[in-house]
């Protein structure tokens, strides 16, 4: 994943935060691969752009934890069969601490980097 | 999630599980996915090639993706971890030699350990094959402190039983005694077997569920006239041929008929090596035991939730509340042990320091290997330089090479375990061990755990050092095609140190083992020479029980001891011969009494608590029989023996120490504390005997005519003039003649008893002796292979040195000025550690300071001078350098 705006800035995102994402695209419903890195791509307005090809190594790592469960699906109206990754209760359970985990890194950097805010 | 699914993802961890489906479904999944971006790219307006192009570029590297998504199945770690054994193995046979040598050192090694663990094993950490053994407890309940009455002494200890049987922190209080018997069964001639006598609860405390019949105590306990005995499983096979038809049948147990009432499972063997266990209570009769021992060892089972100490204090308040008014304060008496360490006792510290010993043997062992496979460094340098180039990471090459050395170790420890298999049998066989320990002697599963976690163990600390330091140089390394010979160019003075500090470590660890050894044998030496205090050579004795009506009187069992001693001093090459009531390291029939003496007031008997001295009841010429030298005084004469006699006594020298330090003892008395006997006249003095072992400090001793105490359980001491078992049969023929029913135990010389005395030292001490042994070649060959990589290191240097002039002995000086260096600081560093762990061996020493100065000198410079005629031969080698040649190859 990078930030496609300056090959410069290119920082490497922790380990983990692309599963985080995967999950919390998983929240809106069940999707497939392609599904998701759109998603991911398109919420984040092409900011970061999912290499699409390390969704995958990813997605069967959250499905051997159990966070998420998939199954070929034929899409409503499609011709073809997907695979589509759903949440499991543990990958929601999983997902909640994941992100209250983010959420404390973000506001204790945050509180470093711009220490005015604090007042 | 159904039974159905739950098992698919438990498979699915499994790498192997469904892999070719796997694979295609990911296959299809990434298809899908090509085929979905490609049609986006279209409806952008691209091309259906170019679309497909960038649909390939928005994935990524498609085989990548697959390998990375196969890792996170687990393929990839098992497809590695196979490749790299079958290639290990191509590897290793290939260089059989090398392979040979490694495997068969850590063989040794883990042979060895193996094989000791298993004593551990079942001698330290499951010496009792009974229900929760941790829970039993032994305990001897000291002689109530009450005037003694008459002969025979009661069991004065079972005054307390009341008491005891009412303890909380205790359940199940059993006393148990045991002692060889004549058994009879009417059919052949009387036999000697192991007896013991049980109280009841033996059954409940064991759990014992008779393999027939049923067990005595389990309806009428405790009386004194049921005559009901237990067999053994053996005994039951060997008599009965296991027949059940055993059950009525009647036994005689010295000259008493008892009843068969059951047979104990084949397992059982408690006291060790009964073969019939008979109700205790039966003093009245007192003719299956003499009745001299004042208490019987009693043992229990802590009640649940109690400890230890529960137990002992509680014991200890009876005592305090059963003691007869007027008995003056004084420390407790009892003692209370868990059975285990009891039973384990003596055992453990040998067992412990065997144990350690084969743990260094396998250290050493290890590095012996990694000195091997750091030897094969340079032959697999351009092959590692080689996979590193094509992309291998250095955490792959020492994860290959650590597979090559865990395959070593495997197969040395599957060799290893054959040869602890035999080292267990041996121990088994060899071992001075009580039944019910050697017993636990076998190869379980923890034995195999252990030795496959040894086997691992081994594998990592003989393999990681060398892997790191072959893949370190490996690493960005040059690969020189044209030159595969040593890495000459490429030394680095790390490895060279780290080999040498191997070397010194294993010069260390073996020095520290062959100082313990030397200490061992110095004290084993200095027990075998020893006095004893008697004359061992030409001693024949034999043990004889008089039971039965015929010897109920006293003077019935002296007419016996007479006739037999008459007759046997006729007999043609005796010199001389004795009852007693026990001979020395005999192990039996030993008693300790307290005893009041006269003092400097004629007529007043000093009675000091616990003044005890060993009292031994004998006949006249048994000290001439032992060849125990008399002092001072005269030796017992015939008519001291004679019924009615004039009670007089003599004793020994530390008994002289004791009561009259100083003075001459002729003519005073003394007499057993609390009797109301007549006081014995002491008429002379003899030597001291070591009664117990001849490590042990011989105790004071107080011998008293067989008429003063007519025994009736007594050993026959023979002096003759040639081979003493020669007249073995002789002596037999004269018990016959004076009494056919009567049985004698087998004969045993004293040399014998000396010898079975010995055994423990002895075993402990070749056994530490054959480790030591080992560890030193180890250490050694450890030392030649660190001085023979430095000579073909330095073959450049070497000619440089002899072009210029240097003489041939000056290059083998300087090779064995290293390895004097290394073996010197080696013995120095072991030295030191036998120094801090000295004392721990004690408790192992007799008459050598844990300090010796002969084992602390002889031990290094012992194994420095193997350590330097082994590394003659590099030395050799480097002095045969051809300066030529050696420049010549660079």
């Amino acid at each position: 994943m990078t930030l496609q705006e300056d090959s410069k800035s290119r920082i490497e995102l922790m380990q983990g935060t692309l599963d985080m994402l995967v999950l919390r695209t998983l929240v809106l419903g069940p999707a497939h691969g392609h599904e998701i890195a759109k998603h991911i791509q398109r919420t984040t307005d092409d900011v970061l752009q999912v290499e699409h090809g390390s969704l995958y190594p990813a997605l069967h790592r959250l499905e051997r934890k159990g966070w998420v469960a998939s199954k070929w699906e034929m899409p409503k109206g499609g011709k073809r069969e997907f695979k589509y990754y759903r949440l499991t209760p543990a990958g929601k359970k999983q997902l909640t601490a994941e992100h209250s985990k983010w959420r404390r890194l973000v506001a204790s950097i945050g509180r470093v980097m711009e220490p005015a805010r604090e007042g | 999630m159904g039974v159905r699914r739950r098992l698919e993802s438990w498979l699915a961890w499994f790498p192997w599980y469904r892999r070719h489906a796997r694979e295609a479904e990911l296959k299809r999944e990434i298809q899908a996915h090509l085929d979905l971006e490609a049609e986006e790219q279209k409806a952008a307006g691209l091309s259906p090639d170019d679309a497909a192009h960038a649909a390939h570029r928005t994935l990524g590297n498609e085989l990548r993706i697959q390998e990375d998504v196969r890792e996170v199945w687990g393929f990839r770690w098992v497809e590695m971890l196979l490749r790299d054994l079958g290639y290990g193995l191509r590897m290793l046979r290939r260089s059989p030699g090398f392979t040979a040598v490694a495997v068969g050192i850590l063989a040794l090694g883990i042979g060895a350990n193996a094989s000791l663990f298993s004593v551990v094993n079942g001698v330290l950490l499951n010496p009792l094959p009974f229900p929760h053994p941790s829970r039993l407890v032994v305990f001897m309940l000291p002689p109530m402190r009450q005037p003694i009455s008459g002969p025979g002494y009661t069991l004065l200890g079972w005054k307390w039983l009341p008491w005891v049987n009412h303890a909380h922190a205790i359940e199940f209080p059993t006393a148990y005694q045991t002692g060889t018997v004549n058994f009879s069964d009417g059919r052949g001639l009387p036999e000697r077997i192991h007896v013991a006598e049980v109280s009841r609860n033996f059954a409940s405390l064991f759990n014992i569920s008779p393999r027939l019949g049923r067990f005595f105590n389990e309806d009428r306990a405790g009386n004194g006239d049921n005559h009901l005995a237990e067999i053994s499983c053996g005994l039951w096979r060997e008599r009965y041929a296991a027949s059940p038809a055993v059950l009525p049948k009647t036994i005689q147990l010295a000259a008493q008929p008892y009843t068969i009432a059951g047979v104990l499972p084949c397992d059982f063997d408690f006291p060790s090596g009964t073969q019939v266990w008979i109700p205790f209570p039966m003093r009245e009769s007192a003719e299956v035991f003499t009745g001299m021992e004042f208490s019987a060892p009693q043992i229990a089972r802590l009640a649940p939730g109690a400890s230890l100490a529960q137990a002992r204090a509680e014991l200890q308040a009876i005592e305090q509340a059963t003691a007869p008014p007027g008995t003056p304060p004084s420390a407790s008496l009892v003692e209370l042990e868990s059975l285990r360490s009891q039973v384990v006792g003596s055992t453990r510290g040998p067992v412990l320091l065997l144990m350690a010993a084969v743990g260094l043997v396998l250290l050493i062992a290890c590095a012996d290997v990694s000195h091997l496979l750091l030897a094969r460094g340079p032959s697999r340098f351009q092959e590692m330089a080689l996979r590193s180039a094509l992309g291998a990471t250095r955490g792959r090459l020492v994860r290959q090479l650590l597979t090559e050395c865990l395959l070593v170790s495997a197969a040395g420890g599957g060799l290893g375990l054959l040869l602890g298999w035999q080292g267990i049998a041996l121990e088994r066989a060899l071992a001075p061990l009580p039944a019910v320990l050697s017993r636990g002697i076998t190869l379980d599963a923890s034995v195999l755990g252990f030795s496959l976690a040894v086997t691992i163990a081994t594998a990592m600390l003989s393999g990681i050092p060398p892997a790191l330091a072959v893949s370190r140089l490996a690493v960005g390394g040059a690969i020189r095609l044209d030159s595969p010979g040593p890495l000459a160019g490429n030394r680095s003075p790390s490895a060279g140190r780290f080999r040498d500090l191997l070397g010194v470590t294993e010069i260390a660890l073996a020095c520290l083992l062959a100082t313990g050894t030397l200490l061992l044998v110095h004290s084993f030496w200095k027990l075998v020479h020893v006095d004893p205090g008697f004359d061992s050579a030409h001693v024949l004795t034999t043990e004889v029980a008089l039971a039965g009506p015929e010897y109920q009187k006293p003077e019935q069992r002296l007419a016996f001891y007479r006739n037999v001693l008459s007759r046997t001093r006729a007999l043609p090459g005796v010199r001389q011969a004795g009852f007693a009531s026990a001979v020395p390291l005999g192990g039996q029939g030993l008693i300790e009494l307290a005893f009041a003496w006269e003092g400097e007031s004629p007529g007043a008997l000093h009675s000091l608590e616990r003044s005890g001295a060993m009292f031994l009841p004998c006949s006249s010429g048994y000290f001439r029989a032992l060849g125990i030298p008399l002092v001072a005084g005269r030796d017992f004469r015939s008519l001291d023996n004679a019924f009615g006699a004039r009670p007089v006594a003599i004793v020994s020298r530390s008994a002289v120490q004791k009561f009259w330090p100083g003075k001459n003892p002729i003519g005073r008395r003394l007499r057993i504390a609390y009797s109301k006997g007549t006081p014995y006249e002491v008429v002379g003095v003899v030597g001291d005997v070591r009664q117990f072992g001849l490590s042990q400090k011989s105790p004071a001793a107080v011998y008293v005519p067989l008429s003063q105490e007519p025994i009736d359980d007594a050993v026959l001491v023979v002096r003759t003039a040639g081979d003493p078992l020669a007249t073995a049969s002789a002596v037999r023929e004269v018990f016959k003649q004076v009494d056919p029913g009567e049985a004698v135990s087998t004969f045993e010389t004293m040399r014998q008893l000396i010898s079975l005395s010995l055994a423990q030292p002895r075993f402990r001490t070749i056994l530490l002796g054959l480790f030591a042994g080992l560890a030193v070649v180890l250490a050694v060959l450890g030392v030649f292979s660190v001085m023979s990589h430095s000579v073909s290191e330095r073959v450049r240097e070497i000619g440089i040195r002899m072009a210029l002039g240097a003489e041939p002995r000056e290059i083998s000086g300087m090779v064995l000025q290293k390895a004097a260096w290394l073996s010197g600081i080696g013995a120095v560093l072991g030295l030191a550690g036998a120094f801090a762990l000295s004392r721990l061996l004690v408790s192992l020493l007799y008459g050598v300071s844990p300090l010796d100065p002969v084992s602390f000198i002889l031990a290094p410079v012992l194994l420095a001078a193997v350590a330097l005629a082994a590394c003659y031969v590099p030395a050799r080698r480097a002095m045969r350098v051809d300066p030529m040649t050696a420049l010549r190859n660079e």
